[in-house]
């Protein structure tokens, strides 16, 4: 289960509304790469995994995304509240405020929705953590975008914050990888599923 | 910046290193240091939440203090700017 603690994991105060910069920021919510996309993969890879502290790390990173999660719709929402109409216009946040008005949905840039296609559970523990490590590299490489595309130091603060965890996720994930293959079975040189195939290999 | 304010920069400061210690604990579980600055952290976070909850408000629905009002919905969200 999960408690709510009333805070933002980094504090997130902005003080001038900018809707174009929060429609490039909100890729980092319901994006391809963004926290959702983060927080659900991990959730969902725990149960196949079949080393403690691996799950350990799945649930404990799962969770700081969900507080990321929150971090990226705070920002999102203080750069487009009490937007005028004028402002809706001129500012490009018209065929966004046609579906949502000024409420927080998860989509990417591009205005595509959020979708579980974004991420995989495979029940591989090899595959699922590849895919964890690319995942925080393409969260980086998502954030030093942003980072070139934005230039409000209130902006600029948490989006830099949120870049050094993608950094430092992508580390925990390694140590976790190595863990699983430190534990192959001595047979297994081709790193068959270590979640299935487990006694399966014969020769 | 007001003193509620910094009482919850302490929070969010002390929580982060717990956050990075529990971490990187998961895929280091015997070391010794990590362990220690583990403990260290964790005091300073319940510290710093302490204060925070006894001035300003409560920070879980689980330490609203007693009262004639339900305080857990007459403070600001998280989101909101004025925190």
């Amino acid at each position: 289960m999960w408690s709510y603690e009333r805070r933002l994991q980094f504090p997130v105060k902005i003080r001038s509304t900018d809707a174009r910069s929060a429609k490039i920021i909100i890729s980092q919510l319901g994006g391809p790469d963004g926290e959702l996309a983060a927080s659900m993969r991990y959730l969902n890879q725990r149960y196949a995994m079949p080393y403690r502290n691996v799950s350990g790390v799945l649930t404990d990173i799962g969770t700081e995304e969900l507080a990321h999660m929150e971090m990226i719709s705070a920002i999102i929402h203080q750069l487009t509240r009490d937007l005028s109409m004028e402002e809706i216009k001129e500012q490009g946040f018209a065929d966004y405020f046609v579906d949502h008005t000024l409420g927080i949905y998860p989509v990417s840039a591009s205005g595509v929705p959020f979708s579980a296609t974004y991420f995989q559970s495979k029940g591989d523990p090899i595959t699922d953590l590849t895919e964890d490590m690319a995942a925080e590299q393409k969260a980086r490489t998502t954030y030093d975008n942003i980072l070139r595309l934005v230039d409000d130091p209130d902006i600029l603060e948490p989006i830099r914050f949120l870049r050094e965890r993608e950094i430092v996720h992508f580390q925990r994930f390694g140590e976790a990888l190595r863990t699983v293959q430190e534990n192959l079975d001595s047979r297994n040189f081709y790193a068959f599923n270590p979640a299935f195939d487990t006694g399966r290999l014969e020769n | 910046m007001n003193g509620k304010w910094e009482a919850l920069r302490a929070v969010s400061e002390t929580g982060f290193v717990l956050q990075e210690l529990i971490e990187y604990l998961d895929t280091h579980p015997a070391d010794a240091q990590a362990l220690s600055a583990y403990r260290q952290a964790r005091d300073a976070y319940e510290a710093a939440k302490d204060y925070y909850v006894a001035n300003y408000g409560p920070l879980c629905a689980e330490n609203v203090p007693d009262g004639e009002m339900w305080d857990w919905v007459a403070q600001p969200w998280p989101w909101e700017t004025e925190v």
